[in-house]
């Protein structure tokens, strides 16, 4: 039995090797995210002080974090991809299993069978895999590098349970994968070995439309929650619906697949060449799903997480322009705060630094109550001067409150944490650690920048006169603007309110790009591999069909013509499935972005989505092409008359 | 059915009717069709293209279910069979000798035939296997492929891989469709040992001299049984056929 599936196997092997590289290439960059991963949690911290242990932890979460992300994303993906291509891989086998099953083989033999198989590939993939987590980790670390996310003193590990873990999923997955379409298989009338392939299988079965609309009403819940949680969840949104999305628009793709191609083939259908392209779209639905499923993925993956993570960029900067009055900002230290805020024209002033001291904040989480020690995210601010250019009220408490015994905060709902009115903290500056409390709260903010303001009577002169300090200025009429600015030139960097945000916007997109690359140049990679892989597996399995038309009249040229066209079909339906997924997470993210800063923020990647459409329609007409090319070398004559 | 009927034969049809489709394009294959096969015995079944010819063997076999009527195979009634049983019956009791029946591209000749056999958990012994392919004139080519077979050669593949399972009832749609004179003299030989032994032979052939090698002739036309010939010689097959066609 096994020898007659592996024999099965040898001659399909662009099948097989599909399949091998599908669960091969998941498999290594599960293994490398976990790998890389594993070593961010061990921080080399001795000899540190305790901030500078906190930043080089931080430094070290960073890659943690995103590391995890990665291997999240290549998890899903690898379900997704071995999933589908295991199952097309089955599909494609149907006369095979019907020959089976005509000469004795009962159902639970097929199905036998092509679980083992699965195993099989599960098993050598996964192993292959795991030969390539060397080259994958030097892969990953290079793009971390290239990103500067990997801090000093980073050591990677060689830890054992990433690739435990990583084979074991590429086994399971695999097998998981063949599970619905061995049963499928396992259904394959003995009579379709005699009576020809004419009869397929009714593509949207039951299992398809429960899976398809399940995952569209997570998709929509997704969407729901973001309206109300805000933009904070906006990357794990932008990747949560993409994947849900794909998932239930490449589930759904039998059903659209033959009205899309009957719309887009619309203008081919006069040509001899336009009607077979248009009915063999339509008698192919199976073949094009499994291609268009990988277009469907890369798309509207790379299109929500850029557009997440551009929006949330986008969105802190409107709701800076929202809680900032001023006209100037001039970066300089404490000492030349107060001469700034001095000069002539000034209206008003907050100089708010960032001297090197640590809060250690009690914060309400469901459970309790947790210190957190905190580095960052604070500000030392003059309360007069802060309530006048920042036109944010209150939602506890007042500003006018704050002195050198208590602080204000900002909530924090969307992470789960409370705070009240009165709740203690201490705040330590140097040796010296001050008790205070909380006098007001301040609305939720996107920037995860001045989470803590603390008054200047806190620190001692000193050590604020050295701190480096953004003054907001606000002139006493807008001709003054100017006279201010010049004035304020010879004490630090000056600089229009719209000219720093929109600097510091740029600087969170140069990070999110660095981000974008590290999460999705490998999974995008790897996702154009099962673009081709599809293609190929779809290809090859066509060289019988590709004959017969040759018989009948249509030459070399336009049998691959007439191939590289339905793929082009095939590949469009996919990318404008993919769009609407990715038009769902857009609209996720203008929802939440409108529950964070009030106004719905759209950001669309064009270029990306135009260079990322471009290319999978591209690979998908060259593959098919070459394949098509490839397996019409053969007179048709001697493949037409081979019993298959 | 009646039992008597059932155990006199070893395959049997009762008032079998099968339509395809619906509405308008209904098309009724097989038109309350009779026969009792039996045990031992050579039928033939002949007709126009399109008569019903394959969907009276595909119900025989079990591998069609009837609209209406009853259909038995050795000695028990499969109309409602489930996919097991007739999966067992498929590895025990029948073999198949098909028009379009493929052989496993990617095994050999040897390899096919004794896959059957180790479909149904038995070792082959190579003698078997050899054995059959040299039956039909093929124990030279034991370690080719189908690829490196003629169209007549892998036909016969194929009846030789029916026959190493020694089946009860042997179902053959066309099955000497491609072969010459010579080889089809064989290939009937061989259907005529099998009887002998004990066999049963249910053939679909267009070829009168095929069929006058049967005992008996069954003629269809429009999924109607219209006639039926016992011993009869080809001349007298073929002046039947073409009555029908006419
Ligand atoms: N799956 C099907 N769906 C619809 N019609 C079918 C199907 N199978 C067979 N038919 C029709 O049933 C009729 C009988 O078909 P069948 O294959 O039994 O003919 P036949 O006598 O074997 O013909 P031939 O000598 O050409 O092989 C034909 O008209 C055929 O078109
Ligand atoms: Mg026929």
């Amino acid at each position: 039995m096994s020898a007659l599936t592996l024999a099965g196997l040898r001659e399909r092997w662009p099948l097989l090797l599909g399949a091998l590289l599908s669960v091969a290439a998941g498999t290594a960059l599960l293994a490398s995210a976990m790998t890389v991963a594993d070593s961010a949690t061990r921080p080399g911290l001795a000899g540190l002080d305790q901030r500078q242990a906190f930043a080089v932890r931080d430094a070290f979460d960073a890659v943690a974090a995103i590391m995890i992300i990665s291997a999240m994303l290549t998890g899903l993906l690898t379900v997704f991809i071995v999933a589908t291509t295991f199952a097309f891989a089955v599909a494609e086998r149907r006369r095979d299993i019907a020959l089976l099953r005509l000469l004795g083989a009962g159902r639970g033999q097929v199905r036998l069978v092509l679980l083992g198989e699965a195993l099989a590939l599960g098993t050598a993939g996964s192993a292959i895999g795991l030969a390539l987590t060397g080259p994958a980790v030097s892969a990953q670390m290079w793009l971390l590098r290239r990103a500067d996310f990997v801090p000093g003193g980073f050591e990677l590990g060689r830890p054992s349970w990433p690739l435990w873990t990583a084979g074991g999923v590429g086994v399971a997955v695999a097998l998981l994968g063949v599970l619905a379409a061995s049963r499928r298989a396992s259904l394959v009338p003995p009579l379709e070995a005699v009576r020809g392939g004419g009869a397929r299988d009714r593509t949207m079965t039951a299992g398809r439309w429960t899976v398809g609309v399940l995952m569209l009403l997570a998709t929509a819940a997704q969407i729901a929650a973001a309206a109300r949680v805000g933009l904070v969840v906006a990357l794990a949104l932008g990747m949560g619906v993409a994947l849900t999305g794909a998932i239930a628009a490449s589930r759904l793709a039998p059903a659209v697949m033959p009205l899309a191609a009957r719309a887009l083939g619309a203008p081919l259908r006069p040509t001899a060449l336009g009607s077979l392209v248009d009915a063999n779209g339509r008698e192919g639905v199976q073949r094009s799903a499994a291609t268009a499923a990988p277009v469907i993925v890369l798309v509207a993956l790379v299109v929500s997480v850029t557009s997440a993570l551009a929006a949330t960029a986008t969105a802190t900067a409107v709701e800076a322009r929202d809680r900032i009055d001023a006209d100037l900002v001039v970066t300089t230290t404490g000492a030349e705060a107060a001469v700034v805020a001095a000069l002539p024209g000034v209206a008003a002033a907050s100089p708010e630094s960032t001297p090197d001291l640590f809060i250690d904040l009690p914060q309400r989480t469901g459970g309790g109550i947790e210190t957190e020690r905190r580095f960052d995210g604070y500000a030392v601010v003059d309360p007069a001067g802060y309530a006048a250019l920042h036109p944010v009220a209150p939602v506890a408490g007042s500003l006018a409150d704050l002195d050198r015994d208590h602080i204000a905060v900002m909530e924090r709902p969307t992470d789960g944490i409370g705070f009240e009115l009165g709740d203690p903290a201490t705040v330590t500056v140097g040796a010296q650690t001050v008790p205070v409390r909380i006098a007001a709260i301040l609305p939720e903010q996107l920037s995860t920048g001045q989470q803590i303001l603390l008054h200047r009577d806190l620190v001692p002169d000193d050590l604020l006169d050295t701190a480096p300090t953004d003054v907001l200025v606000e002139a006493r009429s807008h001709d003054d603007v100017a006279a201010v600015r010049a004035a304020a030139e010879p004490y630090g960097d000056t600089a229009a309110v719209e000219e720093w945000i929109t600097a510091r916007t740029e600087a969170a997109q140069r990070t999110n790009d660095a981000t974008l690359e590290v999460l999705l140049a490998l999974s995008g990679l790897y996702t154009v591999m099962a673009v081709a892989n599809a293609v190929v597996i779809a290809g090859t399995g066509r060289r019988r069909e590709h004959a017969v038309a040759r018989l009948s009249g249509l030459t070399r040229r336009q049998v691959v013509a007439a191939t590289a066209l339905e793929a082009a079909v095939t590949a469009v339906t996919g990318l404008v499935l993919g769009l609407a997924v990715a038009a769902c997470a857009v609209l996720g993210i203008a929802l939440a972005a409108r529950r964070s800063v009030g106004s719905a923020v759209v950001e669309i990647p064009w270029t990306l989505l135009t260079a990322t459409a471009a290319g999978s329609l591209g690979l998908a007409v060259a593959v098919s092409a070459l394949v098509a090319a490839l397996v019409t070398r053969t007179d048709p004559i001697t493949v037409a008359a081979a019993r298959e | 059915m009646n039992t008597e009927t059932a155990s006199g034969a070893v395959s049997a049809m009762a008032e079998g009717t099968k339509t395809y489709g619906s509405g308008e394009t209904a098309l009724r294959a097989l038109d309350a069709v009779s026969i009792a096969v039996p045990r031992s015995s050579w039928t033939a079944v002949m007709g126009p293209s399109g008569s019903g010819k394959s969907t009276l063997l595909h119900c025989l076999a079990g591998l069609e279910r009837l609209d209406a009527g009853r259909v038995a195979l050795d000695g028990r009634d499969i109309t409602a069979a489930s996919d097991a049983e007739l999966t067992r019956l498929r590895r025990t009791a029948i073999g198949f000798a098909f028009q379009n029946f493929n052989l496993v591209t990617s095994l050999t000749a040897a390899q096919n035939v004794a896959l059957p056999l180790r479909l149904s958990g038995a070792r082959p012994a190579r003698g078997e296997v050899r054995a059959a392919l040299d039956a039909v004139g093929l124990g030279d080519r034991l370690r080719h492929r189908p690829g490196q077979l003629s169209g007549g050669q892998q036909q016969r593949v194929a009846l030789a891989r029916a026959i190493a399972t020694r089946p009860k009832v042997l179902f053959a749609d066309e099955p000497t469709g491609a072969l010459d004179t010579s080889s089809a003299q064989a290939v009937f030989a061989l259907l005529r040992s099998m009887v002998e032994a004990g066999q049963t032979v249910v053939m679909v052939t267009h070829d009168p001299v095929a069929a006058a090698c049967a005992d008996s002739v069954l003629f269809l036309r429009d999924g109607r049984l219209v006639d039926r010939l016992d011993g009869a010689g080809a001349a007298t097959v073929a002046a039947v056929l073409t009555g029908l066609e006419s």
